[in-house]
């Protein structure tokens, strides 16, 4: 039988990863949950949810685990020109008038993931402004540090990159090394130099109050499918930190199962080419 | 082949042809541990299936993994959202199957 997590239990570790991420695990999740921490207790052979609890308060290695358990709850589900028509159209209609008047251009890739989505934008870009790899820049943060190790060794098998047409896969070399797991050689795919150089990773928890100051100011920042593990209250915040960092009229795209209805009046919906993104409120 | 691979390993399977017959399993007190579900089904499909289901109290714990095939990337990320439990991306061998399930149900 898999682990059973009592109701208290899965309060208990919900408000845990809450604390830690701002993710908040829904009544619906008690299944999900309840998966992923009997993963974590058999990986530290711990017997009950509750001693789980005890080892993550209090244990030395306890904050490095909440981090694990944060790695298993993030759902990583990502690909190469996933939603692309917004981030083309940024590109083509607002980004030529950036570089125009300021020579450089910043934007932040926030909830990346294994960065399929930074390196989307790094890609298009690259295209629309060939000569301008210096005055570009994307950060790109995510919570999970599984999945930020993944977007830096920038290594992607053909699942990731299964709508990428032709044209870009000049950017990418193939592997020439069978991989740990045995996948033929060939299979997987080295995003280049290029393309890497224009992206910097970083771990970053979005409902972190103070994380825009980090940051930096940007002009675009890219949050997508990521709004909807937040439940109000976090969401909040995390809009309050993307206001705070973008510059005067900078856009925030969002993905297509994200809405911000209701949540804030920090933005204004508009549409831009056939896309409809946010622009920050004057 | 899901029928198949799972009784040939011992499970008791209860196959419903669509969404709406394995939600009348439920509601007629079929205790199950786990409901292995595919997204495109008539009359009611996944989503609304896991939608309906995870509104229960009764049923919520019950372990959900879908079934999704290529193209379907965001009705995938939505099923997690809703509170499916995993998913398998559709084609997968029998083999892959049993490890997903034996992993679901704690005896991996």
């Amino acid at each position: 039988m898999p682990l059973a997590l009592s109701p208290e239990d899965f309060e208990t570790c919900r408000k845990l990863i809450r604390e830690r991420s701002g993710i908040w695990l829904g009544d619906s999740k008690v299944s999900f949950l309840q998966i992923r921490i009997g993963e974590r207790l058999k990986a530290r052979n711990i017997t009950t949810p509750r001693d789980y609890y005890r080892f993550i308060k209090y244990d030395p290695a306890g904050e490095e685990e909440l981090q694990k358990l944060v790695d298993a709850v993030t759902i990583n589900e990502t690909w190469f020109f996933r939603e692309l028509p917004p981030l083309q159209a940024w590109c083509q209609l607002v980004a030529p008038e950036i570089l125009k008047r300021s020579g450089r251009l910043r934007a932040w890739s926030a909830g990346c993931s294994s960065g399929e989505e930074p390196y989307t934008l790094a890609m298009l870009l690259l295209a629309s402004f060939p000569t301008a790899t210096l005055q570009m820049e994307i950060t790109a943060t995510d919570i999970s540090q599984r999945a930020l190790e993944v977007a830096r060794a920038g290594i992607y098998d053909a699942y990731s990159l299964r709508h990428t047409e032709a044209q870009w896969l000049k950017h990418f070399t193939p592997q020439t090394t069978p991989s740990a797991n045995g996948a033929t050689p060939h299979a997987r795919q080295t995003i280049n130099g290029e393309v890497r150089k224009l992206v910097q990773f970083g771990w970053a928890n979005l409902f972190d109050t103070t994380l825009a100051g980090r940051i930096g100011q940007v002009d675009v920042v890219i949050c997508r499918n990521v709004l909807i593990y937040f439940d109000d209250q976090s969401r909040r915040v995390v809009l309050n930190n993307f206001h705070t960092a973008l510059r005067p009229e900078g856009y925030l795209i969002l993905g297509s199962s994200d809405t911000l209805a209701h949540t804030t009046s920090l933005f204004d919906l508009i549409r831009l080419g056939e896309a409809m993104v946010y622009r920050k409120a004057i | 082949m899901v029928e198949f691979a799972l009784k040939s390993r011992g499970y008791t399977v209860i196959a419903a042809t669509d969404g709406q017959e394995a939600l009348e399993h439920l509601e007629r007190g079929g205790q199950f541990n786990l409901v292995i579900l595919d997204i495109n089904m008539p009359r009611l499909d996944g989503l609304s299936f896991l939608q309906t289901v995870r509104a229960n109290p009764a049923w919520m714990a019950i372990p959900i993994l879908m079934l999704t095939t290529e193209g379907q990337d965001a009705d995938k990320e939505r099923a997690l959202a809703l509170g499916a439990t995993d998913y398998m991306l559709k084609p997968f061998k029998p083999t892959e199957l049993l490890t997903h399930v034996s992993k679901i149900l704690g005896q991996a």
